[in-house]
């Protein structure tokens, strides 16, 4: 086994001697692109994935499934205080040593939440990577929280939530519609928590859930054995952590009426968890096919859901798409729209009525795969993207599709498949969201 | 009157007699043991009260002898340097001008800095007065906890870090 050999200290000596020359070979040889996506499991539950494509810059993700879902009603907003506490001083280097040294190497480090992983990426060039490792490994896994530290970031906190974009909050509304606890929590702190975050709680946040069985390690652009090392040598505890709750899908309306002109309104039901491969599949096709906005500047859709919407609400401007989101036990189909207030009723009828039709003809059906096959491929066009892609599979189900494997599995998924994806969204309770001049808008009581 | 306009009338009255109290202690190995006292007004309560207490040097001259010794040494040192008979603590007569002491004291808990206030406002106003505590409110070389000295620490060692990246790019 690769991940035991490296365990071996003089394998692991060997391994690290390779790093110089590596990246000399890389750069004279011109090797063809390898989206090959190679895995290991360590034996304390850790996820390892990585795609070697020889790429001059290495992006190292360190996962951990412990996004707003994990927090508790007296943590709430733990997540993105964890966020912004990214780069903060940490048990072995300051923050100024992890900003300088980092920028010394034109390396950058980021940390993206979602409702249920906080990813630590970091960007390299891969001749500099072993540095931005020792800094990576820092950042994910040896916080301290100090308290001034955190004190000095919450005019930055409170920047961020004042400079939340409607749609941002209209996501959050339609997940506390459909889920009320757990994926219904906010990705964002409550107005009200801020400042409330103490050392001790985030301490107690992050060692109930980054250990080894929540966190997976992916790498794109970097060799699998020096992933492996870095891996392993990460200071992460072993141990099962909190176990998730499961998700209980309710359903119902959240609105927030603000001083706008538009009304933004998002209506979903609940669709299906990445657990089941093929039908969350069937639902990516469906709403490719029912449209995801224009595909030309300036251009119209010609999708089923601007078509309904178009045609209800004649010359008044509106912006539709669907929207699928799936979580690892859940997932929420429906669709997003954006119009003036006053026409918000016609739009968001037509929409659910249009999502609510059942069956789709084969032709949208055959756009929405090819348009579902080429945003895979795009998504794998780009290092970090890919690393999102691939960081996402590892540390929610643990094994990785890669690109063309994802792409037969689209070919492979029958109308019929599609059109059954449709008719659960035909009968499923509605969660209406909404965001703006609400006047207009229907409830989910008013929608059938 | 506010907390503020009392230490500025204190302060501004004892300004007009800097040093309250100084003492030199020549030790046995030669040591200094400099207490200087002053108080000094910049609108707010700032007290600069600087200690030179030559640590290093008192523990590497007594570390041939028992600990017994060198504690004894200590405390003997300790009530000679005679802030503990205006109910002040070690930590609170660093000078406060040090840019990593302001540092510290930024970063202090809140409850901590207000003990400290106190224990400031009360030794001005004693020093005012020209009186002491009774000899049973000084402050016990046991019971002086340095509640500053691991923060002075941290940002003594974060500022040589910038100082030493500064030197090298």
């Amino acid at each position: 086994m690769a991940s035991n050999a490296a365990k071996v200290p003089i394998f692991r000596a060997v391994t690290k001697c390779g790093f110089s020359t590596q990246t000399a070979v890389k750069a004279s040889q011109n090797l063809s692109r390898r989206t090959e996506v190679k895995t290991a499991v360590l034996a304390n539950k850790l996820v390892i994935a990585s795609v070697d494509n020889n790429s001059p810059i290495s992006t190292v993700t360190v996962l951990f499934r412990a996004g707003s879902r994990y927090e508790q009603h007296d943590s709430l907003g733990n997540t993105h205080i964890l966020r912004i506490a990214a780069g903060l001083t940490t048990k072995d280097s300051t923050q100024f040593g992890i900003i300088r040294n980092l920028q010394q190497i034109g390396a950058s480090l980021s940390c993206q939440t979602d409702r249920e992983t906080i990813a630590y990426t970091l960007h390299s060039t891969s001749d500099n990577l072993e540095t931005g490792l020792k800094f990576l490994g820092d950042v994910a896994s040896k916080q301290v929280f100090k308290p001034w530290e955190l004190s000095d970031n919450i005019p930055r906190l409170k920047y961020e939530l004042a400079s939340l974009s409607p749609y941002a909050q209209l996501l959050d509304l339609l997940h506390r519609a459909a889920y009320r606890t757990g994926l219904g929590n906010s990705l964002f702190c409550p107005d009200y928590l801020v400042g409330s975050h103490s050392t001790e709680s985030l301490q107690h946040y992050v060692k109930n859930l980054f250990t080894t069985n929540h966190a997976a390690v992916v790498g794109v652009g970097v060799d699998h054995g020096d992933l492996l090392c870095f891996a392993q040598n990460l200071a992460l505890e072993s141990g099962a952590g909190q176990v998730e709750s499961a998700s209980r899908y309710s359903g119902g309306d959240v609105r927030r009426d603000t001083a706008e002109s538009l009304a933004h309104v998002a209506v979903a039901v609940e669709g299906t968890s990445l657990k089941n491969t093929k039908e969350a599949l069937a639902f990516a096709v469906l709403q490719y096919a029912l449209g995801v906005g224009s595909y030309a500047k300036w251009g119209s859709s010609a999708s089923p859901l601007t078509r309904a919407v178009g045609s209800a609400v004649g010359s008044d401007p509106f912006a539709v798409t669907a929207f699928n989101a799936s979580y690892t036990d859940s997932g929420l189909f429906g669709f997003v729209s954006s119009s003036p207030g006053n026409v918000a009723r016609q739009v968001v009828e037509a929409a659910v009525k249009q999502l609510r039709s059942g069956s789709l003809p084969s032709a949208d059906i055959a756009r929405g795969k090819a348009q579902l096959k080429a945003a895979i491929l795009f998504n794998q066009e780009s290092n970090s993207t890919l690393a999102e892609d691939i960081g996402t599979q590892a540390v929610l189900l643990g094994s990785v599709l890669s690109g063309p494997a994802a792409v037969s599995a689209v070919n492979s998924i029958t109308d019929a498949e599609v059109n059954a994806a449709a008719n659960k969204v035909k009968s499923g309770k509605l969660s209406v969201a909404a965001i703006g001049k609400l006047a207009h808008v229907p409830y989910s009581d008013q929608l059938t | 009157m506010t907390l503020g306009m009392y230490c500025t009338a204190i302060t501004t009255i004892a300004s007009t007699a800097p040093n309250v109290s100084e003492n030199c202690i020549d030790e046995i190995q030669g040591l200094m043991l400099v207490m200087l006292v002053s108080c000094v007004t910049y609108g707010k309560i700032k007290s600069k009260q600087i200690v030179r207490l030559e640590k290093g040097k008192v523990k590497m001259a007594v570390s041939s002898k028992a600990p017994g010794f060198s504690i004894a040494l200590r405390k003997w040192a300790y009530n000679l340097s005679g802030f503990n008979k205006y109910g002040l603590h070690h930590d609170d007569c660093y000078d406060e001008a040090d840019p990593d002491v302001k540092e510290a004291l930024r970063r202090l808990p809140e409850h901590l800095v207000d003990e400290r206030n106190f224990r400031i406002i009360r030794a001005m106003q004693l020093s005012l007065q020209k009186i002491i505590l009774p000899k049973e409110e000084w402050v016990k070389f046991e019971e002086d906890n340095k509640y500053l000295q691991p923060y002075i620490e941290e940002a003594a060692r974060e500022r040589q870090e910038k100082e030493e990246w500064n030197k090298k790019y």
